[in-house]
């Protein structure tokens, strides 16, 4: 597909918002998350402008955005920008209970693990489009998954009678 | 409920869209940032008329030696070390580049000099002598500037900035610089003084000049020329005498003659130019370079390479027996290669290397002793162990990036290695999740006697410089820990005859402003774009504060505005028993204009290689 001022639009309007709040689930940081996101979103418009073909832009922005979002640097510098801007405006909304409940329970998780968490459980991608995304094998997706809902279910407090029923049932 | 779906709603719940208003805009302006820094970079000759694959619109640039043949008494000369711009595409498709070099057979590759923080480098020339390189920098977000520079990296010294950033040439005598800028609606030719003062114009408004170099003799300056008003695509050979200023020409074909470099003796002048394959095309055209030769009055003109690729970025080895150059192609998309040949043109070999800007080092031998290091100490990729060895650790290592320096004592170098753990079933992990570890090597024995690990690494995991930080003469450490244009960095103390290695933290109260916390191991980072910018300094005794380590970290706000004003934040540090003792903090702004910002300049960066 070609990436122009229309495909960027849509994306922004359809896939933007999701992708940066998995990111930031990823990588912990929302200022990271919204600079890889963008600055991959940057990186297919001038890759398809030199003629190169995208075949997905939203599966290629989410492939190096969450690359992007591994880097601690960019995620350190990301911070720092952000907290610069806070010095000068008011700080938004705290977070939620519950919310950090889940920002602990994917942060104690492997890196594999939490991405393969995120994309499978917050933008609700099946296991072939989580490992096009990740560069992996499906077998290597299904056995993430499996340990990361094991031990999300533990963090977050999902009795274990549940999970066994939920076994059952699958 | 089913344990997915509980799943899913709790990340739904957790997780909080963005707002895409105002992205879009942001990417424009991001884009049209980045297009105006390309198009400064190249250059306007270069970028209307070459359009061929990116390398190929780096200048040549060669060094002069007095030769054997009409040279100064008592000295030879021999062929040392290709120096080359090496871009390279590090993980997550983030390109950077550094200086390089090799012997002139491919093997022995070291690293010179990152060029993080400068943006593009090109226009890479040897000092006559053979110590020092001069190059143009595309120094994002300050303008292009000319550099000079100890081949180890010490000493970077700022010779002037410029409207563009392509092409250098050294003179002779080693006192003056010849490069190309703006001036009225033309790029003129220019000389200055290394030591700065007022540039010299040597050409006016009917040249539009690229890729200069000065003669063996002194007296002339080859470049390429547009000619204005005239078929854009008329860019021929010309030579100006420094002396009466009068011009000559050399070629006058209807294809792209471009890059004009004298041989060591001054007889022979080579260049490139698409004139056999595609005769009267348009410069845009896809057609190949080919590398040719000529006497230095414009006659006898021959083709030397005949092959599909674009060749370019033609050098002569000092002694005038072999050339390299790049080739590239035929497609714009493969690999680069740097080729050595023979004078006439026989034998090319490609070297294992791709790389752009290419220098080939004199070595001046007086009384039959090689002379072309200043600085021996610290030394950035000095020889490295094999991969595969254990140093000492009890387990093969690969990745291996060596320095050394006096870092246990003011008198003696010790060594220090960054490897990587040996993949179980051979190989080498990527750095990000192996298992990286930092030895120091006091006797130098081949043998570590401290070590310190794991350490975390994204990118790259390597040594970077060993500049002295409190002025004991001892070197501290820095290492790379995060790659690509903005380096992550890492400082580490070696201390005693029995070293203790280990990385240094910050002292209470730190400087939680600056990202500095109480008791973190120190993170640096160094580099930045049109928009943000680290910056280390590190110490020197004029210095306020006494020795030590100066940390900005600095944001230009407005971003899209012409009245942009960086914000800088400063933390000043002192080096305490393994330590960073934070001096001093300060904020402060100023404008975001072309000038490099003050935090920027001076010749203290900590990304030059400091010796001790």
């Amino acid at each position: 597909m070609r990436v122009d001022e229309v495909a960027l639009r849509e994306f922004l309007h359809t896939s933007y918002p999701r992708l940066v709040a998995a990111v930031a689930l990823v990588c912990g940081s929302r200022p990271a998350a919204e600079d890889a996101v963008q600055e991959a979103l940057l990186r297919a418009w001038e890759r398809s402008e030199k003629g190169e073909e995208i075949d997905s832009l939203e599966g290629w922005v989410t492939t190096v955005a969450l690359n992007l979002g591994r880097s601690g640097l960019r995620r350190m510098r990301s911070e720092r920008r952000a907290r610069a801007r806070l010095d000068r405006s008011a700080a938004g909304e705290p977070p939620t209970a519950d919310r950090i409940d889940v920002d602990r329970a994917l942060s104690a998780l492997p890196r594999r693990q939490r991405e393969v968490a995120v994309l499978r459980y917050y933008l609700q991608l099946d296991t072939r489009e989580v490992a096009s995304a990740l560069q992996l094998d499906e077998g290597t997706v299904k056995s993430s998954l499996f340990r990361a809902r094991a031990s999300l279910a533990q963090a977050l407090g999902i009795d274990n009678e549940e999970e066994a029923s939920d076994r059952g049932t699958r | 409920m089913a344990l997915d779906e509980r799943l899913r709603r709790a990340m739904k719940d957790a997780g909080e869209p963005a707002d895409p208003s105002g992205v879009y805009e942001d990417l424009i302006r991001r884009r049209e940032r980045r297009r105006l820094a390309r198009r400064v970079r190249a250059g306007g000759l270069t970028l209307v008329v070459i359009g061929t694959a990116a390398l190929g619109v780096f200048a040549l640039s060669r060094v002069f030696i007095r030769s054997s043949e009409g040279g100064i008494a008592g000295t030879s000369v021999g062929n040392g070390r290709i120096a080359f711009v090496e871009v390279t595409e590090v993980a997550n498709g983030q390109a950077a580049s550094a200086i390089s070099s090799m012997n002139p057979d491919g093997s022995d590759p070291r690293r010179l000099f990152e060029t993080a923080g400068f943006g593009f480098i090109s226009g890479l020339d040897w000092s006559p002598e053979g110590t020092r390189l001069a190059f143009a920098a595309s120094a994002e977000p300050d303008g292009p500037s000319l550099y000079v520079m100890n081949q180890d990296g010490s000493n970077l010294h700022r010779v002037i900035g410029t409207a563009l950033s392509s092409d250098v040439s050294w003179s002779p005598d080693g006192t003056r610089l010849a490069y190309v800028d703006e001036w009225k609606n033309t790029v003129a030719l220019f000389t200055i003084g290394l030591d700065g003062g007022e540039p010299h114009r040597l050409t006016g408004e009917d040249q539009y000049v690229a890729t200069p170099d000065w003669s063996p003799d002194g007296e002339h300056i080859a470049y390429a020329s547009e000619a204005p008003h005239v078929e854009p695509e008329m860019i021929d050979i010309y030579v100006v005498d420094l002396k009466t200023l009068a011009i000559h020409r050399l070629t006058d074909d209807p294809a792209l003659d471009y890059e004009p470099e004298w041989s060591p003796n001054g007889t022979r002048i080579l260049f490139r130019s698409r004139r056999d394959d595609v005769p009267r095309v348009p410069a845009e055209s896809q057609a190949p370079d080919e590398i040719y030769v000529m006497n230095s009055d414009g006659s006898g003109q021959k083709r030397l390479t005949h092959d599909s690729a674009t060749d370019q970025s033609a050098v002569w080895s000092p002694d005038g027996s072999q050339i390299a150059y790049t080739s590239q192609g035929p497609g714009p998309k493969d690999e680069v290669k740097i080729v050595i040949m023979g004078a006439d043109g026989s034998h090319p070999f490609a070297s294992p290397f791709g790389g752009s800007s290419l220098a080939w080092q004199p070595l001046v031998m007086t009384d039959g002793a090689t002379s072309p290091s200043t600085s021996p100490s610290p030394t950035v990729d000095g020889p490295a162990p094999t991969a595969g060895e254990d140093l000492g650790l009890g387990f093969p290592v690969c990745n291996v990036s060596t320095i050394e320096g006096r870092f246990a004592s003011p008198d003696t170098n010790a060594t220090v290695w960054v490897a990587t753990k040996a993949g179980d079933l051979g190989g080498c992990p990527q750095p990000d999740g192996a298992f990286n570890v930092v030895a120091v090597d006091t006797d130098q024995d081949g043998v570590a006697d401290a070590s310190f690990g794991p350490i975390e690494c994204t990118i790259e995991c390597r040594t970077f410089s060993a500049p002295d930080l409190d002025a004991d003469g001892t070197a501290e450490l820095l290492i790379v820990q995060s790659g690509g244009s903005i380096l992550g960095l890492g400082l580490f103390d070696v201390r005693g005859s029995e070293p203790v290695l280990e990385p240094m933290t910050v002292a209470s109260p730190g400087d939680p402003a600056g990202g500095f916390e109480t008791g973190e191991v120190v993170r640096l980072l160094l580099g930045g774009d049109e928009f943000y910018l680290d910056t280390l300094r590190c110490g020197d005794p004029d210095m306020r504060h006494g020795p030590g380590l100066i940390v900005t970290t600095a944001e230009s706000l407005p971003h899209d505005s012409p009245d942009a004003r960086w914000h800088a934040h400063t933390t000043v540090f002192a080096l305490v028993d393994g330590s960073l003792q934070v001096m001093d903090i300060g904020d402060f702004t100023e404008p975001a204009g072309v000038d490099a910002p003050s935090f920027q300049s001076g010749e203290t960066l900590c990304g030059s290689n400091l010796g001790p």
